[in-house]
């Protein structure tokens, strides 16, 4: 397992709450809307206008230690975006960008996600550090780099 | 059945970002073994090897036959490394109670990492590289 991440066993919602982002109503309403349409917590945060993509990866960020990187402007090369198959970014909202020596570095929107950070481990054999962004600059990213692959 | 139950589950776990595990254990030698003991010790043996197969697993996954000589299970929400804890357990259980004569094979695949649908994972799980 990567010396870099952290075991939280806390849902997001929660942690969204104690750092104020939400307060428990809304993440009460939240968590009914999601029960009903389905889709990420996170996801239905912003969607029911609560919160901001912005708000919760930065909340992350501050509450888990990870740094909050934007990839608006960032540049990936083509070296390090095949590292880790298109699919596998999509499925977990992720995308390396970068690589030195055996750290692999990657931008994901739940940092929490312990399971894809294994799977990464797994694929890469190298070490994962992690940046926390948001899911649209990710899947943004992951569609304007990969396409140039092909 | 378990097929159409593992596109299913590989869809539900992609809305939530979590993986989907599949595994297989398949008897190579099952037509010889029926052969030399007959229809109903072979089935009978199949069924106590799917007894321990069912009690290794945790409720909410589900098992079921995927072949005439093969049990598979579909482990939610496990990822690549969870599947082969399951697989490791379930190899020295089954060689608790096959012993030598039966000879089994055990495959594991996972979502995303070895395909995003259920016959891209079942196909994987029957290529016999991947054991």
């Amino acid at each position: 397992m990567s010396k870099f991440h952290k075991q939280i066993d806390k849902p997001l919602g929660q942690i969204l709450v104690e750092r104020g982002v939400i307060d428990n109503t809304q993440l009460q309403q939240a968590l009914e809307a999601q029960k009903h349409g389905g889709g990420l917590v996170g996801e239905v945060i912003v969607e029911l206008g609560f919160a901001k993509e912005e708000d919760i990866a930065y909340c992350l960020s501050l509450q888990f230690g990870y740094p909050y990187l934007s990839l608006e402007n960032y540049e990936i090369s083509q070296d390090i975006i095949k590292i880790i198959p298109k699919n596998v970014a999509s499925h977990y909202c992720l995308v390396p960008i970068d690589r030195i020596g055996n750290t692999l570095t990657v931008a994901m929107a739940n940092p929490l996600n312990i399971q894809a950070i294994e799977d990464l481990e797994d694929i890469t054999h190298c070490d994962i550090q992690i940046f926390v962004s948001t899911p649209s600059d990710i899947r943004g990213s992951i569609d304007k780099f990969s396409d140039k692959q092909s | 059945m378990i097929k159409a139950r593992l596109d299913e589950e590989i869809k539900r776990s992609t809305i939530y970002q979590r993986p989907c595990g599949f595994i297989e254990v398949e008897i190579l030698n099952y037509d010889d073994f029926r052969e030399k003991r007959g229809m109903i010790e072979s089935e009978k043996a199949l069924r106590k090897m799917a007894k321990v197969f069912k009690d290794a697993l945790r409720p909410i996954d589900i098992a079921g036959r995927t072949g005439p000589n093969k049990l598979g299970a579909i482990l939610i929400e496990s990822n690549k490394r969870q599947s082969e804890e399951i697989i490791e357990n379930l190899k020295e259980k089954l060689a608790e109670i096959c012993g030598s004569e039966i000879k089994l094979k055990f495959s594991v695949a996972a979502s995303p990492v070895h395909g995003v649908t259920a016959e891209e994972l079942m196909s994987f799980t029957q290529d016999p590289d991947n054991t």
